[in-house]
């Protein structure tokens, strides 16, 4: 054996497929859901477009070998503190802790999970930003023990993809968690 | 702040200074040298064997910097880091995921590979840093049989000195062809993917078949690499142009020079293939071609040619924001003067005792948009491992390079990275 074990290339662009043709599937089951249920909010579309975002971000990351879960975490923590700022400014709504940093976790961990799934192998110097990740997307539980939410199933979606990401991450990649652990945190 | 000041740099040489400008996630200009070893790789004596090699090399202990007209080479305090082999060979090296460092020691199971920026070095150089870190390794993992070798330190006489500079002829006139070369058709892998075919080829039995037909083992693999291309893709393209493999050529057994910077230059075999159809014809045209174009004087040429562009006073003037610019424009109207590249680093000599630990060498390069494909070779042993480096879905030249060799009675294997299945032998009927 020469070469780790990498996914072949028919296989690999597969995947990518059935991936893309599922989540086609489940953007046209929300839209059909949002407009018989929900005709007044646009709230579909918003996830639409996140999942948008979750693909170009994680096919670009896997043809140029980026540090996607630095870029990740760095956006997740960007964005959610520019959207926390508008939202106070104009009233404190609320909308960002409702509906926005659940929705942005929950994007945040979908292209984890999928990097973690796709090419697993490559990300052992990235496994901190992963850490950091799993334990921002945590932030919801804080939003409900505290009252922070009114609405809150969005905090309990983010938190449940958060878990399944967890979850997959240490059983695919525990060796490199406790490799880029001792690498990274050493005294 | 004074410590950095004090910290040791350098020029880059002159065939290096066109790298870094055109350097990206699609142009690594990485190449790799890997040893498979009989026993599984321990990773804290690697690392350990990396840092004393260092120490041997201070040379390659560098990181690269940019000035405002050229990039240069700059002392690097951090320790290099040894990683588990985990993505594609010959992948672009981010520095800031490698402490900077220009070169990238991994290893996998029983392998050992370093990844080199063309930067820093070319592939003779780099040989023999990798064997330092080889030979360490083992004198660390076998302390009781290398006893003798570690008392003598070994001493290493180098320089980092531009041997281009100090050889080159400035009255030379330029010797490349004008006509663009047939690039490769075909589908590009999904994703970024490099697929790494090696045909392991028997060296006696390879040696005989040359000397048979009177030409070298470098000139006959040139021929049946033409022929795998005009067989497996410029026929089928109804390709027009002529088919050209450029072969580096290493300068220092044209000049006395130690130094560790790059130190090569190449020679270019242009096939035209509306006079040349059977295999015959391609190996007479091969060798035709290599007396004309591997003599000191056509060598020094190219060379010149070269370096004259590093050294003209307008260019030079260029900042290094606009010369990136300007190269990344041109870089891919360059490549197609390249339908593919061909480098063979010839027999890795190693020390007696230490073979016995070594099974086998491998070289190769990274592949390229326009040079869709190239191919290196390296010795050990009994074994020439002829490696295909590809971003091509077919693997048809590859193919047709394995059935040729082994039709000529050639005993030969292969392998690949698992990127695309190689089609198992063909049943006899």
């Amino acid at each position: 054996m020469l070469y780790p074990k990498k996914i072949n290339a028919k296989k690999g662009k597969k995947v990518i497929q059935i991936g893309i043709a599922i989540s086609i599937i489940i953007a046209l089951i929300l839209w059909g859901i949002q407009k018989i249920f929900t005709p007044q909010s646009h709230w579909a579309w918003i996830t639409i477009a996140c999942m948008i975002y979750a693909w170009i971000i994680t096919l670009y990351s896997i043809k140029t070998c980026q540090n996607i879960a630095g870029h990740v975490f760095l956006q997740m923590l960007a964005v959610s503190a520019l959207l926390v700022y508008i939202d106070y400014i104009t009233g404190f709504a609320k909308w960002s802790l409702n509906i926005a940093i659940p929705i942005i976790i929950m994007t945040a961990n979908s292209i984890m999970l999928i990097l973690t799934i796709v090419a697993r192998n490559r990300y052992i110097q990235y496994v901190i930003y992963q850490i950091f990740i799993c334990i921002v997307s945590f932030l919801p539980v804080v939003f409900i023990t505290e009252h922070l939410v009114k609405d809150e199933i969005f905090s309990y979606l983010a938190l449940g993809v958060s878990i399944v990401n967890l979850i997959v991450f240490v059983i695919l990649c525990h060796q490199s968690l406790i490799e880029g652990i001792k690498r990274k945190l050493h005294m | 702040m004074e410590e950095k000041q004090n910290l040791y740099w350098r020029r880059l040489d002159n065939s290096a200074k066109i790298f870094p400008l055109s350097v990206s996630k699609k142009y690594s200009t990485v190449f790799r040298l890997s040893c498979v070893l009989k026993e599984k790789v321990a990773p804290h004596i690697l690392q350990k064997a990396v840092e004393k090699a260092l120490e041997v090399y201070p040379f390659f202990k560098v990181k690269l910097k940019s000035g405002f007209f050229w990039y240069y080479l700059e002392e690097n305090p951090k320790k290099p880091m040894v990683e588990i082999e985990s993505n594609y060979p010959c992948k672009y090296i981010d520095p800031k995921s490698n402490r900077q460092y220009l070169f990238k020691v991994t290893y996998f199971d029983k392998k050992i590979n370093i990844d080199v920026n063309h930067v820093l070095t070319d592939g003779n150089s780099a040989t023999n840093f990798f064997k330092e870190i080889i030979y360490t390794y083992l004198e660390l993992k076998h302390e009781k049989n290398f006893e003798e070798e570690i008392r003598t330190i070994r001493k290493v006489e180098y320089t980092s000195e531009d041997s281009y500079l100090k050889n080159y002829n400035k009255k030379a006139k330029n010797n490349a062809s004008s006509q663009k070369a047939y690039i490769l058709q075909g589908k590009r892998i999904a994703l970024g993917a490099i697929s790494t075919i090696h045909e392991i080829i028997d060296f006696d039995a390879l040696k005989k078949i040359c000397k048979e037909k009177d030409v070298t083992v470098t000139m006959f693999l040139t021929a049946v690499l033409i022929y795998a291309i005009y067989e497996a893709n410029f026929k089928p393209y109804h390709g027009k142009k002529p088919i050209k493999v450029c072969i580096p050529v290493n300068l220092k057994k044209y000049f006395p020079s130690t130094t560790l910077s790059n130190f090569f230059s190449y020679i270019t075999v242009e096939a035209h293939m509306k006079n040349l159809d059977t295999f015959e014809e391609i190996l007479q045209f091969v060798k035709l071609e290599f007396k004309q174009k591997l003599t000191e004087k056509e060598v020094v040429t190219t060379m010149s040619s070269n370096v004259k562009l590093g050294t003209n006073a307008i260019i030079k003037g260029i900042p290094l924001l606009l010369k990136k610019m300007l190269v990344r424009i041109g870089y891919v109207e360059i490549r197609k003067y390249t339908t593919i590249t061909f480098s063979n680093i010839l027999r890795k000599g190693i020390i007696g005792k230490y073979q016995d630990y070594i099974d086998e060498f491998l070289f190769m390069i990274a592949p390229e948009p326009v040079e869709k494909i190239k191919c290196s070779a390296c010795t050990f042993n009994n074994q020439l491992v002829f490696t295909f480096t590809s971003i091509l879905e077919d693997i048809q030249i590859e193919e047709t390079f394995y059935h040729f060799i082994k039709q000529l009675g050639i005993p030969i294997t292969r392998q690949s990275n698992g990127v695309l299945e190689i089609k198992p032998p063909r049943k006899e009927k």
